[in-house]
C-alpha cells in the first residue's frame, strides 16, 4: 500500500509504509508565500505537512529527540523568518530539511559535541554489490532498522532522505548541499555498508 | 523506458516510493532477475529506514507551539491592520494544537474587539453600553450576555458581566429558562448531544469520562475555522480530554461520540460518571451568584431581551481559571497574561474569559445553539 494522494491533489488519503505524501508543491508554495505574508496559520499548515518528516530525520540523526524537537523549532522560526526567500528551485520539503540541517549544525557547534561535519568526511567509494548483499534479501525490517541506526550520520541522512522522507535523488542533493552523483554513489556506499553489518549477523544463505 | 533499459538508481527509488506507477517498470523487471534483485534489495532498506525512523503523523504540538510563542514574543513583522488577523491565527493554532480548555475560544467577537470600556460619549447611549457588554453573533439581531445573576427582579435579572459591569436582562412568556440538574449516564441514548470532560489517550481515540454535559437536541456545534482541516480538532480535543458531539454505540462501558468534523471518540463511562443536563425552570428558581447566559435582542433602552436564559450551576462564576494539561510554554504564557505581567502577548485583550472567548461561527440564528455555546465554552474555560 503506497500513499495515495486525495483528489485535490493535496491531502495523503492513506499512508502505510511510506513517507507522508507531498501533495502538490503548488501548495506549498502557496504557504510559503503566506508564511512570508506574516500569516501564521500558514505556518501552523505547512507544519502539519512536513514537521513529521523533519522530526523523523532529525531523530534519526541526533539519535536525541528532545534536541530533535529543539532543532525542529529552530527550522520553523527560520522559516517564518525566510519564507521570502524562498526560490522554488527545490521542492519546498528539501528546502525546509536543509534549514534543519544547518540548524542542527549550530545547536551541535553550540554544544561542542562531535558532529560530523558531512561535507569534510571523505565518500566512502561507491562499490559494486557484493555477494553479501544477499543479506538484505533475508533481513527483517527490525534488523535492518537496527544495522541502519550504526550507519555513519552521512549514510543515515542519504537513506532517510530518499526513503524516509521520500526526496527525488535530486532534491536530495538540494538538501544535502551535493552534486547528484554525489548523492547516487553515497546511496550505493551505505547499502553495501548496511548488507556487510547485515551480513556480519548472519544473515547470509 | 523500453523493457530493455535496466533500472537506474532513481527509477528503483521512484518505484519504492510509490511515485512512479506500478507497471511502469514491470515489462523489464520480469525479464531482467538482476534489475529486480537489486529492486528488492533496495525494498529491504527502504524498509529497515522507514521502521528506523518513523515519522509521525501528526507531528507533536509543542515545537509548533514554541515557534508561536517566540514570535509573539519578538516584536512581530506585521503591520498594525494585520496584527488582530495574526493574532486570531495564532489562536487558531494555538488552540488546534491542543488547548483544550479553551478548545471554543476561537475568534474575537465584538466584546474582544470593541475595547470592552464604554467611552463617556458612550455612556449617554445605553444601547451603546450594553453593546460594549454583549457578545455579537452571526446573526444580526442576536446578541449574548453573560455573567453572575446580581438580582432578579420580576420577569428581568440583572448579570454582572466578567467586566464588572451589569447588564439588564428582560424576560416574557416566551422565553426559554433553564438550569442545571444532576442526570445519569442513562439520560444519554443514541442521538443524545453531549459534552463530556475526563482523561484522553494520547491518539484522541479514547477519552476516560470525568463528568457528562447532556446538551439539549436543539444544539449545534460552532465550526471551527480551521484552515482545510489541517488538524482534526475532534481529536486533539480528545488527547486533551474533551469531546463535544453525537452520543451512539451506547454500550456497558460508555459509548462513542462523533465530534463535529465527523470523527468519532470511545468514551468511557460507568453509571457512576457524573452526568449533569439542563431543565427548564422558572427565572425565580434561578440563584443568586451562578454563572447564566442569556440570548435575545439587544433593545433601545440597552436591556437584552431575551429568547433564552440558561444558568450552569456546575460553572459558579465566571473567573477563569487556569486549565490543567497545557503544554509547558504555553502554560506559563498564560499563567503570565492571567497575573497581568505579560507584556508580549497571545491574547492582548486579556486570557479569553467568559464570552470573549466563544465563537458562534456556523450557528446562525440557531439561539439555542448560541446560548449552549456560551454556557458550555465558558464552562470550558472555569472548569
Amino acid at each position: 500500500m503506497r500513499n495515495v494522494r486525495g483528489p485535490d491533489g493535496l491531502q495523503p488519503t492513506a499512508v502505510a509504509i511510506g513517507p507522508p505524501a507531498m501533495g502538490s508543491d503548488g501548495y506549498d508554495d502557496q504557504l510559503l508565500q503566506r508564511i512570508a505574508a506574516g500569516d501564521r496559520s500558514a505556518l501552523g499548515s505547512l507544519y502539519q505537512r512536513h514537521a513529521g518528516v523533519v522530526l523523523a530525520h532529525l531523530r534519526l540523526v541526533t539519535d536525541d529527540r528532545g534536541l530533535s524537537e529543539e532543532i525542529l523549532q529552530d527550522t520553523m522560526l527560520a522559516v517564518w523568518h525566510g519564507a521570502a526567500s524562498y526560490r522554488g528551485l527545490s521542492s519546498v520539503r528539501s528546502w525546509i530539511i536543509a534549514i534543519a540541517r544547518r540548524k542542527a549544525r549550530d545547536r551541535f557547534r553550540r554544544r561542542r559535541a562531535r558532529f560530523v561535519d558531512q561535507e569534510a568526511l571523505v565518500e566512502h567509494p561507491a562499490r559494486e554489490p557484493g555477494p553479501e548483499e544477499v543479506a538484505l534479501e533475508r533481513a527483517t525490517a527490525e534488523e535492518v532498522a537496527s544495522a541502519v541506526k550504526k550507519l555513519s550520520v552521512p549514510h543515515r541522512e542519504v537513506l532517510n532522505l530518499v526513503f524516509g522522507a521520500g526526496l527525488t535523488l535530486a532534491e536530495t542533493a538540494e538538501a544535502l548541499a551535493i552534486p547528484v552523483g554525489t548523492v547516487k554513489s553515497r546511496l550505493a556506499s551505505a547499502k553495501a555498508v548496511l548488507a556487510r553489518a547485515l551480513a556480519e549477523e548472519g544473515h547470509v544463505r | 523506458m523500453t523493457s530493455s533499459a535496466h533500472l537506474t538508481l532513481e527509477e528503483m527509488a521512484a518505484r519504492i516510493n510509490g511515485l512512479a506507477p506500478d507497471d511502469t517498470f514491470r515489462a523489464h523487471l520480469s525479464e531482467c532477475a538482476d534489475c529486480a534483485t537489486q529492486l528488492h534489495r533496495w525494498h529491504s532498506v527502504a524498509a529497515g529506514v522507514r521502521q528506523a525512523a518513523p515519522v509521525d503523523l501528526p507531528p507533536p504540538s509543542q515545537p509548533l507551539y514554541n515557534v508561536l510563542n517566540a514570535l509573539n514574543a519578538s516584536s512581530p513583522r506585521r503591520t498594525p491592520k494585520r496584527i488582530w488577523a495574526g493574532i486570531r491565527r495564532t489562536r487558531l493554532i494555538a488552540i488546534a494544537a491542543g488547548v483544550a480548555a479553551v478548545t471554543l475560544s476561537i475568534g474575537f467577537v465584538a466584546v474582544g474587539r470593541g475595547g470592552g470600556e464604554p467611552t463617556p460619549t458612550a455612556l449617554e447611549n445605553a444601547k451603546a453600553v450594553a453593546a460594549t457588554l454583549v457578545a455579537s453573533t452571526e446573526c444580526a439581531d442576536l446578541k449574548v450576555a453573560a455573567g453572575t445573576v446580581e438580582a432578579i427582579n420580576g420577569s428581568s435579572l440583572v448579570l454582572r458581566t466578567e467586566s464588572g459591569k451589569t447588564i439588564t436582562i428582560t424576560t416574557d412568556g416566551s422565553t426559554k429558562v433553564t438550569h442545571q440538574v444532576t442526570g445519569s449516564v442513562g439520560d444519554i441514548t443514541s442521538g443524545t448531544a453531549v459534552m463530556v470532560r475526563g482523561q484522553g489517550d494520547e491518539s484522541g481515540k479514547e477519552v476516560t469520562a470525568e463528568q457528562i454535559a447532556v446538551l439539549p437536541k436543539a444544539v449545534r456545534m460552532p465550526n471551527l475555522p480551521l484552515e482545510g482541516g489541517f488538524l482534526d480538532m475532534t481529536r486533539l480535543m480528545a488527547s486533551r480530554g474533551v469531546v463535544m458531539g453525537t452520543a451512539s454505540a451506547m454500550g456497558g462501558d460508555g459509548f462513542t461520540v462523533k465530534g463535529a468534523n465527523g470523527t468519532e471518540v470511545k468514551v468511557v463511562a460507568s453509571s457512576a460518571t457524573p452526568v449533569v443536563k439542563q431543565e427548564s425552570t422558572t427565572l425565580s428558581e434561578l440563584e443568586l451568584g451562578k454563572y447564566t447566559v442569556a440570548v435575545g435582542v439587544l433593545t433601545d433602552d440597552g436591556t437584552l431581551s431575551a429568547t433564552i436564559v440558561q444558568q450552569d450551576g456546575l460553572n459558579n462564576g465566571a473567573a477563569p481559571k487556569l486549565p490543567e494539561n497545557l503544554p509547558g510554554g504555553f502554560a506559563e504564557k498564560l499563567r503570565d497574561r492571567m497575573s497581568g505581567e505579560a507584556p508580549h502577548d497571545l491574547f492582548p485583550n486579556g486570557f479569553p474569559k467568559g464570552l470573549r472567548g466563544m465563537t458562534f461561527s456556523g450557528l446562525g440564528c440557531d439561539a439555542d445553539s448560541i446560548a449552549n455555546n456560551a454556557l458550555f465554552g465558558s464552562g470550558m474555560l472555569t472548569g
